[in-house]
Order: structure tokens, then C-alpha cells, then sequence
């Protein structure tokens, strides 16, 4: 069977391409992203600069190379893909797969005029998302509208070039979705604290933010040394961050007693030597 | 107020934004300390008046949907700093007067910080 040429023109690359992405800084190291592919089941993770522009992309067989000389610390700008080969949300299937015969990639970034990642086209992708698309010529999909949405971004400890935009990322999606501006506000807070204290204290860590129509809930999850008197670390103003933490305007000891203040609920779990556990609620059907 | 009429009380200079200068500025804040204008200008449509030029102020600025920045005694942000703000398009300004002068001049002038009960 052939499928005409002419079905392929009339998709656009940025109507089946997978949008649900992950992108890291140069300094992630090869296992974090390892974590990232394995839990987000891609296969490409794009790696873009503090302005949020593509600079690399690393791929499933660049952390095989690193795995087989035994090199996962090390940061991802060593091993990823420099200036990769990208589409434009623009093009047509028709030329994505032209481009996918021309090079024998499993999977292209897809980049805006100004260096933005909107997403990424596997052939996996194009394989379920075509599938979709007759479907969809079908029968109106099903919508489930109680499945939580789950926003998950690494952050990593010390890197204070990128550090805000995981909370950056989730502002814009809650805006997307609507999400009233003051509820906004509050989340973005908690989570840029939160993301803050792992790239200050942490060695590596994630932020979670799950959200349903009731709830939102940020999770904010590190390896790091720990909080040995939790009750101390919430008394506003008492810090044990370093001095070029301050100079960047951070470790005032605020941060915590900040997100406590925007929470409904807030637990703190922490063991020292292991890591921290931050769980932030905020309900959304409070009158 | 409008940023306009406050770009005129602090003598200030337009590093970006000059389009943006009709905005409506309702409330003020000044701090060097990112948690604390976390916690002080959450409300939206607020400018901070800060000392400091790194790209978390445009982070944080991001974050609480700040309408302006001020940087005080004629600091002058690196470009990082500036690339930043223009991606999220908050206006940036810069004034010759120190902190407390600047923050002096635009409360006589009417503009308030947000409202903090006075006791401990």
C-alpha cells in the first residue's frame, strides 16, 4: 500500500509532534538525562542555553556512549548532538519524513524563528500520531478529564544559569490552561523557591507539579544534605546558604517561610545525608 | 501611576521598554532580596526598584508578573540580563538615584509599597 503524497502535505510537522518534552541545560549530567528518557520513555532530550535556544540535542545513543566509557557524571554538553538538525512547526509530514530518509535520525527537535523548542518528531511519533489522525476522522476522542496532568523538570544543583526556568516552564503551561492569574502567581512562587533551594543547597533534585481541577500539588523532591531542624529552616530569615548566594539576591532565609505563606498545606520531609522533600498544596475550589 | 510619570520623577533612563512606558503602576516595592519581593509584590502589576542586576531579578520579575524594574544608582544590567527581559517583555530602567532616594522621591509622589501592618 501507498499512502499519497498528498496526505503527508497536509500535515503540519507542529500538529503531530510530541509537545510533552523535557529540555536541559549543557550542564545536566548524562544521568539525570538517562533518568529523564527512562521515566519520560523519549528518546531525545533537547538542550537549550538561559535564553531557552536550542544549542544541542542529546540522544539515546549519546548516553550509550557515555554509559560505555563508564562517564555519566559528566556534564551533557560533552557528548550531545551541537547544532542539530531541526524542522519547523510549519513544515509539512512530507518533508519531516524526506528529512528523516536524508539523515537516518530516529527523532528531529522542532524549532521556532527565534531558536525555540516546540517540540520534538520521533518516528515514533509519526507512527502513533498518524494513527490518531484517522481516528480522529472517525469518532471524536474520548476526553478524560480526570487524569491529573503532570508536569515533571530536573534541576540541578549549583546551576544557577538555568535555575527558574522549570518554574518558568509551569507559570506558562497553568496559563495556557487557564489557571486564574492569582492562583498563577502563588504556584509560581512556591515553585521558584523551591527550584531555588535545590540549585542552592542540592546536588540534583525535581520539581513535580500535579494538577487536577481541585488541586495543585508541587513536589519538589532533591538529593542533597538535607535539613537537619526543620523548624529552624522555617523561621524567616534564618539561612545557611553561602555568600555568592546572597550577592544573587537568594538566601535570605525567606524561602521557605514563602512558600509556606502561598501553600494551603505544606509538609517537609527530610533525612539528612539523603535529601528533601518538599509537598506544597494549593486548592483550587476554596471559596 | 503611570510608568511614564515615574521614568520623569527619577530622572530615569529607558534601557528597554520604551513602548511600554503607558503601563499602569499601582504598587512599589524595593528590596535587593529576591524572596522578599517574592513575598512583598505578589499581587501583579507591581515595579520593584532593586540594586541588583543579575538575570534572577528578571526570573523573579517573571514570576510575580512585575510591570517594570527600576535599577537604582545608575547601575547598569549585563546583557544577559537584558536578553532576558525582552524575551518575557518587562520594561527596564535605570536611575542615577540611590535606593532610598529613589524609593523617597516616588512615595511623596503618591506611589505606596503594599500595605504591611505596622506591629510585630
Amino acid at each position: 500500500m501507498r499512502i499519497p503524497k498528498e496526505f503527508f502535505e497536509g500535515v503540519k510537522v507542529k500538529e503531530i509532534m510530541n509537545t510533552d518534552i523535557v529540555m536541559v541545560t549543557p550542564y545536566h549530567d548524562m544521568k539525570s538525562i538517562q533518568e529523564i528518557m527512562r521515566i519520560k520513555r523519549i528518546d531525545g532530550v533537547p538542550v537549550v542555553n538561559d535564553l531557552g535556544k536550542i544549542i544541542g540535542l542529546v540522544t539515546v545513543e549519546n548516553v550509550i556512549s557515555a554509559l560505555a566509557s563508564g562517564d555519566l557524571k559528566s556534564p551533557c554538553e560533552k557528548y550531545m548532538v551541537r547544532n542539530p538538525k531541526y524542522l519547523d512547526p510549519e513544515d509539512n509530514l512530507y518533508t519531516a519524513l524526506k528529512l528523516f530518509r536524508q539523515y537516518r535520525f530516529g527523532r528531529f527537535p522542532v524549532v521556532n524563528n527565534e531558536g525555540e523548542v516546540l517540540g520534538i518528531l520521533s518516528t515514533k511519533d509519526i507512527v502513533l500520531k498518524l494513527l490518531a489522525i484517522e481516528e480522529k476522522e472517525v469518532k471524536i476522542e474520548k476526553k478524560s478529564e480526570l487524569e491529573p496532568l503532570i508536569l515533571e523538570y530536573p534541576v540541578l544543583g549549583g546551576d544557577f544559569v538555568s535555575a527558574g526556568i522549570a518554574s518558568s516552564t509551569v507559570k506558562k503551561v497553568l496559563q495556557q490552561l487557564g489557571v486564574e492569574p492569582s492562583i498563577i502567581r502563588r504556584v509560581a512562587i512556591i515553585t521558584y523557591e523551591a527550584e531555588m533551594n535545590i540549585v542552592i543547597h542540592a546536588y540534583r533534585g525535581v520539581l513535580k507539579v500535579f494538577l487536577t481541577p481541585e488541586i495543585i500539588e508541587i513536589i519538589a523532591e532533591d538529593e542533597g544534605p538535607g535539613i537537619s531542624d526543620i523548624e529552624l529552616a522555617m523561621q524567616p530569615g534564618y539561612s545557611t546558604a553561602p555568600d555568592n548566594i546572597r550577592e544573587m539576591g537568594f538566601g535570605a532565609g525567606m524561602g521557605l517561610p514563602n512558600i509556606k505563606n502561598c501553600s494551603d498545606e505544606l509538609r517537609i520531609e527530610s533525612i539528612v545525608g539523603k535529601g528533601t522533600k518538599v509537598i506544597s498544596k494549593i486548592y483550587l475550589d476554596k471559596k | 501611576m503611570k510608568l511614564r510619570e515615574i521614568k520623569e520623577i527619577l530622572s530615569a533612563e529607558v534601557i528597554i521598554g520604551e513602548e511600554e512606558l503607558n503601563r499602569e503602576i499601582n504598587l512599589a516595592g524595593a528590596t535587593d532580596l529576591m524572596s522578599d519581593a517574592l513575598a512583598l509584590l505578589g499581587e501583579g502589576g507591581a515595579l520593584l526598584l532593586t540594586g541588583l542586576v543579575t538575570p534572577q531579578v528578571i526570573r523573579t520579575a517573571e514570576m510575580l508578573d512585575l510591570s517594570a524594574i527600576i535599577f537604582v544608582r545608575g547601575k547598569m544590567p549585563p546583557k544577559e540580563t537584558i536578553e532576558l527581559a525582552k524575551k518575557i517583555n518587562i520594561p527596564l530602567l535605570r536611575t542615577k538615584y540611590p535606593m532610598y532616594e529613589a524609593c523617597g522621591r516616588l512615595y511623596s509622589a503618591g506611589l505606596k509599597g503594599r500595605k504591611v501592618e505596622g506591629i510585630l
